[in-house]
């Protein structure tokens, strides 16, 4: 194993190893590339996972002290979890449930073709969908995405059978089994899907791509990684000059540590990437790292999301098979006159007994709610996935009444929802609603929405250095050797699953830092 | 401390479930057919008799007999056990849910029970209860059998071969 020296300063040292900072770690360590990858969680293998909900939520799920404000339903329901991302090597890519799309054209063009909308803080992003299309071309082949490159897409399960019956005869016209990065067939040394129905708890085939077993074993055998799990970062260190020099962590026996650094690439999920930013401060950067333009946390977006579940007079079983592999693109188009702008799409979703009992009506009691739970082997779901709109109010801040066991102040995450993201949700519950119902089904939950697992925007990128916080490399405007190399660098958040983007930008990030450092320009 | 009743038993009718509870003393109560038992260190059984009653009002399942529900409360009084806190919440809150019956939740007939628990709702010992039965009473592998989920299936080979698309009563589109 590779290990370079606390005061090697000519390392890039990555913080976070999920899709952001796990592939850009192997990105760059393929081009020759030094790399220390910073990770606050353990190294859980494969045979380690679990197919159990709560035992496998406690093995990778982030549970550090969190806090929530705002008008939004999770804030009520999750006052202490605003998110469900993970605290792992592979970071949330072992939960996340691989639906791969790529933000359409418009999407990339938020400002200018939804126009100025009263609350919102929308921003077009400083590249286009064809500036992307290269690096998105690569990231399909890398995650080997279905319906892309010449991948089969993957079997139907129940739940997709039930809503493509039940789509298909409302009338939509695109409904497959999605673009997944989920083996339909044996694929860069990893055999196809089993069906298992635990996509969400750490995939016990590996058919799903994860960095864990990707990515991050590609770099270890360059010899070029240096991967530290149970290492949390306090703070970023900055010279005279304001260029970062290096990171402060505690590692796993406890030990404070400072790795010094050429370059530090920030990629702990939109949560706790301004956090780490936010308690950077000092006396050059009194409002924290990079934040000249006060935007550090703000714009936090979540998609906008919920739940339609169902019962059937029949048995579905849901939890069989691929749990994502279902989608309904319709209303993801560019279509104002449904009375909001965006779109948004709607995808197979289930959970297992346990999860349903905490999440189908969070609170609710007695006996219809246990009547649901007592039909539960006859009940479809579908999720939401909807283009939320960003707020400068929904953020980020550091909470100082609370601490972790580190002394650091925890994040506290506000949200308020848009009328645009109610309006929204109010839409997609109807349409998930008749598309179960024109499969029979005689019983319909609008399942509020659960932590957020899509966490963006906190971190933006923008033309101006005034109106966000990195360019359109995700380098930091205002010092060139901080990258931003996770979903916190997207400006808007269109209506599909973010990951592919985030490999993406982070493929397309890994050629500018290699470059940057070949010229010597940082 | 043995329970008054006939031939120094009580049975507690609880609508759905087939057993009646046979109170045993020194904590220790079973279902009347010996299907279940339940042993309770810091609660007494008649506050033990009371969180049975309510878990089931909370998520009643007539399929499920008390076994469940008694391991949920076991698990609360297992709490209480170590934590003073908590069984003060416990006993405070059971005695308030018994005196807003009348003083015996678990004998009422239901209405009179509903009641008397939504005046708790939203309380910390309802909360406590409540969020026992989901984490516990819905991750309980006797419940899982009983309500059709499958649980673990990676070690099985997944469902690949075992029904993943096995619905047939769809209509042809």
């Amino acid at each position: 194993m590779t290990k370079y020296d606390l005061k090697d300063d000519s390392v890039v040292v990555v913080i976070g190893s999920g899709a952001g900072g796990g592939t850009l770690s192997n990105e760059l360590c393929q081009k020759g590339v030094k790399v220390v990858l910073l990770e606050a969680g353990k190294r859980t293998e494969i045979s380690e996972f679990v197919n159990d909900e709560w035992a496998s939520f406690m093995q990778l799920a982030w549970l550090d002290p969190r806090t929530t404000s705002g008008t939004w339903r999770v804030a009520k329901d999750f006052p202490t979890l605003p998110a469900w991302t993970c605290k792992t090597v592979g970071g949330t890519t072992t939960h996340w449930a691989g639906a791969s799309l790529r933000f359409q054209e418009h999407e990339f063009r938020a400002k200018t073709v939804y126009g100025s909308i009263a609350g919102a803080n929308l921003l077009d992003w400083p590249l286009t969908l064809q500036e992307l299309e290269p690096y998105y071309a690569k990231a399909e082949d890398k995650l080997g995405v279905t319906r892309t490159n010449g991948v089969p897409g993957l079997p139907g399960n129940n739940n997709f059978k039930v809503m493509e019956y039940g789509a298909k005869k409302v009338g939509y016209k695109t409904v497959h089994t999605g673009r997944m990065a989920i083996n339909s067939q044996e694929r860069d040394g990893r055999g196809p899907c089993q069906q298992i129905g635990f996509c969400f708890q750490g995939c016990k085939s590996g058919a799903k791509w994860s960095t864990l077993y990707t990515e991050i074993p590609k770099a270890e055998a360059t010899d070029r990684l240096d991967l530290r799990p149970e290492s949390h970062v306090l703070k970023i260190s900055h010279d005279d000059s304001g260029k970062v020099s290096g990171v402060v962590y505690v590692d796993a026996s406890g030990a404070t540590q400072e790795q010094k650094a050429r370059v530090v690439c920030v990629a702990c999920n939109s949560i706790e990437s301004p956090r780490l930013l936010l308690n950077s401060e000092s006396s050059k950067f009194p409002q924290g790292l990079a934040n000249s333009s006060g935007m550090v946390g703000r714009n936090y977006m979540r998609h906008t999301t919920g739940s339609v579940y169902s019962i059937f007079p029949k048995p579905v079983r849901m939890y069989r098979g691929t749990t994502m592999a279902g989608i309904v693109t319709d209303e993801a188009q560019l279509d104002t006159k449904r009375g909001f702008v965006g779109g948004y799409e709607l995808e197979t979703l289930s959970l297992g007994l346990p999860f349903m009992a905490a999440f189908l009506e969070p609170g609710a009691w007695g006996k219809d709610y246990a009547g649901a739970l007592g039909s539960y082997t006859n009940i479809a779901g579908m999720w939401i996935v909807g283009e939320d709109m960003p707020q400068a109010d929904n953020r980020v801040t550091l909470n100082k009444d609370v601490k972790d066991r580190f002394g650091m102040p925890v994040p506290n995450v506000h949200y308020d929802d848009h009328e645009n993201d109610i309006k929204m949700r109010e839409h997609a519950y109807q349409r998930g609603a008749e598309i179960h119902q024109a499969a029979g089904a005689t019983q319909v939950f609008h399942t509020p929405p659960y932590p957020s697992t899509h966490n963006l925007g906190t971190n933006r990128m923008a033309e101006n250095s005034r109106d966000g916080v990195v360019n359109k490399w995700g380098q930091s405007h205002d010092i060139k050797n901080l990258f931003i190399s996770d979903g916190s660098q997207f400006t808007t958040g269109g209506a599909e699953n973010p990951t592919l983007t985030i490999v993406t930008l982070a493929i397309r990030q890994a050629d500018y830092i290699a470059d940057q450092l070949g010229k010597k320009e940082i | 401390m043995l329970d008054q009743g006939m031939d120094r038993r009580v049975f507690l009718k609880s609508s759905g479930a087939a057993a009646g509870i046979v109170i045993l003393g020194g904590g220790v109560m079973m279902a009347a057919d010996g299907a279940w038992a339940m042993s309770l260190s810091k609660l007494d059984a008649k506050q033990g008799a009371t969180l049975i009653r309510m878990s089931r009002d909370l998520y009643p399942h007539d399929s499920i007999d008390d076994g469940p529900y008694a391991k949920v409360v076991e698990g609360l009084d297992a709490e209480a056990v170590k934590d003073e806190k908590t069984a003060t919440l416990l006993i405070d809150g059971v005695k308030k849910l018994d005196d807003a019956a009348g003083g015996n939740y678990a004998r009422e007939e239901e209405g009179k029970r509903l009641a008397a628990l939504r005046t708790t709702q939203g309380t910390p010992f309802f909360q406590k209860v409540q969020s026992a039965m989901i984490s516990g009473f819905y991750n309980d592998h006797d419940v899982w059998a009983k309500l059709g989920y499958e649980g673990s299936s990676a070690e099985k080979g997944g469902y690949i071969n075992r029904g993943f698309d096995d619905i047939a009563w769809l209509p042809k589109s």
